[in-house]
């Protein structure tokens, strides 16, 4: 016990203690600040070239409130520094909704029925994703005309254009796909590598005589694949602190008046927020995925570099793990794009690749939190049974300089960690 | 004590080591000898415990070699096993702490290593940096830096200059002396004879030689005869016994079956005029292997 944690402390040291990673580190932060920020960046350089200067709102009531218009109008634009929503009154009885679809000069119609204290609301939008901020800015001017009864929630009906489609929905489950699956590649692949490398280097060198004279052959695999998992941990935490640094500054940029920039647009992470309401459960998930894949791929980048002789010789060897990750990571990234759902699923059920895919497919709806749990334990199952069966051959490879052919010495040493085995 | 008892390893159908036997008491250094292929290695890892014997067993101090009983151990493996992106001090503490030392006696022992093989000025640098007999010598103490009761040495001589081959003499007698068992192997079979008390030849996994050096030496008849004057080659040829004379330009060598060739020489020699010098020795240890390894051969 005391040779692997000194092992784990030692290769963990060798990744984390190095020039490299700082500086990796520091590109890591700066590339999360820029692209967590970028709706910001575009603004600030001038990117609102395009962006809407007022909105008119058109109110139809039955409600029989004189002041709602103006009290409305107020409310909307309660903060900003010009008014922004053009509100104005049209009789019930001439409200046309075709005619309102069909007119460029009027963004949004609202329908007021019932009663102040029973009210319905019918929001006609153009702007389907504004809906929320019109509903809970008519709530609160209601309340105020309900001061003394009873609170009843208004009811409101959002009604979309006939041939609305909305345009970000393709980009929803493009843009959490990206999010996800880029570091945890990243991350992964940083993993594999470092596994591969280090196994590598300590057998090319011959130096695993002397270290495998000291420590078997299993705890230097385990302690190989457990520093590089740490190794995991700590960057995945660091890149999440990033995000959250990130995050603050987008809010410290959003509140700096002089940089006058388009509300709402100031984080990438808080459109994410919006997009993905259960995101605590999502990055559990996730992070319980990145965990247990990244076991799985380690397990087969140290058996592979265990196996290999020269660095060149893996190259050739960590092939395919490398197709293997990228396998996931394509699909993972396409198939969302391609209304690949049924795809996705299958895949997110698919050991190697659903450390990246199911996430993903979490995140867009595709599975739901059974399926998930499902691919979990699936993905648990199939690591189990590899490293039960992978991990004699490692013992036979790693003192192994054999340097026949790719396909005869993986048979060879399977057959002699069979053989072990059964002996 | 060491004992490597009717140790067999089979890869496949290939014997890569048959039966083999030996036993190391504290103190002794003993050879392990061979050519290429002959087994050493494959003996070697099975008395580092990389390797389980297919049949037989190796046994130290009563039990069997594992990592409960590692640390007690020194490996130097014939090839440079050090891995060269790292200083020497960093190597070692690496290599060290595998051994469960204490940095602090590591880094005390490091200096004092490196003092006496007079490389202190390395401990700093990266191992690539070095040249290759300095390599060695810092292989070498990875070997010993957790002082040893058992000390496997594979081709500790290789790649290094007479004075620092005498430097690592020094030490393993040094180690001797202390009580540690030394097995090693060695390709320059001067050393192993200047040395070693006790050997085995190898040759294709079985024991062609065993034994005392001086018994191995008695009991191979041939031997040499030096001789300085004026004889006559031809006639030397004819003597019964005889089957080889070489000239060289000081002196005239001939070797002989056995004992009763002896005497024929010297009652060759005796009628002969200005005889100088006339040495009888026992065949050397290359002379012992390299007909025990080629008889082998012939039988395969």
């Amino acid at each position: 016990m005391k040779k692997f944690k000194f092992l784990v402390k030692y290769g963990l040291l060798k990744r984390v203690g190095r020039k490299a990673f700082l500086i990796t580190n520091i590109i890591i932060a700066i590339l999360s600040i820029l692209i967590i920020n970028l709706p910001s960046i575009i603004a600030l350089f001038g990117g609102d070239d395009d962006q809407m200067t007022d909105l008119t709102i058109e109110v139809a009531s039955e409600l029989g409130v004189a002041t709602l218009v103006d009290d409305l109008e107020v409310k909307f634009n309660e903060g900003l520094p010009a008014p922004f929503y053009l509100i104005s009154e049209i009789p019930s009885n001439t409200v046309d909704v075709d005619q309102f679809w069909e007119n460029p000069e009027v963004d949004v119609l609202f329908t007021f029925a019932g009663t102040p204290d029973d009210p319905v609301i019918n929001i006609y939008s153009k702007f389907p994703e504004m809906n929320g901020n019109f509903a809970n800015q008519i709530e609160l001017q209601l309340i105020s005309y309900q001061l003394g009864g009873a609170y009843e929630r208004p009811v409101f009906n959002t009604i979309l254009a006939p041939d609305y489609e909305d345009p970000e929905a393709g980009a929803i489950l493009g843009s959490i796909s990206s999010l996800l699956i880029l570091p945890l590649f990243i991350l992964v692949t940083m993993a594999t590598q470092f596994v591969g490398v280090d196994i590598i280097e300590e057998k090319s060198t011959k130096a695993i005589e002397t270290i495998i004279a000291s420590v078997p052959a299993n705890i230097h695999f385990l302690s190989k694949i457990v520093a590089s998992i740490f190794f995991v941990i700590i960057q995945g935490a660091l890149i999440l602190f990033y995000g959250v640094l990130a995050s603050l500054l987008s809010k410290l940029f959003a509140s700096a008046p002089n940089l006058n920039l388009p509300v709402g647009q100031e984080s990438l992470l808080g459109y994410l927020g919006e997009l993905l309401p259960n995101w605590p459960i999502l990055i559990i998930f996730t992070m319980l995925f990145i965990v247990v894949g990244t076991l799985f791929y380690l397990v087969i980048a140290a058996i592979f570099a265990s196996m290999a002789v020269t660095q060149e010789d893996y190259q050739q060897f960590q092939s395919p793990l490398m197709l293997m990750l990228l396998g996931g990571f394509y699909i993972g990234i396409f198939a969302p794009m391609a209304n690949g759902d049924g795809f996705m699923r299958v895949m997110a059920f698919v050991p190697i690749f659903a450390p990246m895919v199911a996430p993903v497919a979490l995140a867009g709806g595709i599975l739901n939190y059974a399926q998930a749990v499902i691919a979990l334990v699936v993905m648990i199952l199939f690591l189990a049974i590899t490293v039960y069966f992978l991990s004699p051959v490692y013992k036979v490879a790693i003192l192994n300089y054999d340097q026949t052919k790719f396909f005869k010495r993986i048979g060879d040493n399977f057959k002699k960690a069979f053989h072990m085995r059964k002996k | 004590m060491l004992e490597v008892k009717n140790a067999r390893m089979l890869y496949g159908d290939l014997v890569a080591v048959d039966r083999l036997s030996f036993t190391i008491k504290p103190g002794d250094i003993f050879g392990l000898l061979g050519t290429n292929g002959a087994g050493k290695t494959t003996t070697f890892r099975m008395i580092m415990g990389l390797l389980e014997p297919t049949e037989g067993e190796v046994l130290y101090n009563g039990q069997h070699v594992g990592y409960h009983n590692v640390n007690e151990i020194g490996y130097m493996i014939e090839e440079r096993s050090l891995l060269t992106k790292i200083t020497v001090k960093e190597l070692m503490l690496y290599f060290g702490q595998l051994k469960d030392m204490e940095p602090r006696v590591i880094l005390e022992r490091l200096d004092y290593w490196l003092d006496r093989f007079g490389i202190t000025d390395y401990k700093n640098k990266k191992i690539k940096e070095l040249s290759k007999g300095n390599q060695q010598k810092i292989q070498f103490i990875s070997a010993i830096i957790n002082n040893p009761k058992l000390l496997v040495l594979d081709e500790p001589f290789s790649g290094l200059d007479p004075i620092n081959t005498e430097f690592f003499v020094e030490v393993i007698r040094d180690f001797q002396r202390q009580g540690a068992m030394v097995v090693f192997s060695s390709h320059q079979l001067d050393h192993v004879e200047s040395f070693c008390e006790e050997l085995i030849v190898l040759e294709k996994g079985k024991v062609i030689i065993e034994g005392r050096i001086d018994q191995v030496k008695k009991d191979f008849k041939k031997q040499n005869i030096k001789i300085k004057g004026d004889v006559d080659v031809d006639k030397l040829k004819a003597i019964p016994g005889v089957f080889q004379v070489i000239e060289n330009v000081d002196q005239i060598i001939v070797k002989i079956e056995n004992d009763d060739a002896a005497s024929r020489v010297f009652d060759y020699v005796k009628t002969c005029q200005h005889i100088t010098k006339y040495d009888v020795e026992q065949a050397s240890l290359s002379e012992i292997f390299i007909a025990k390894v080629g008889q082998a051969h012939e039988k395969v």
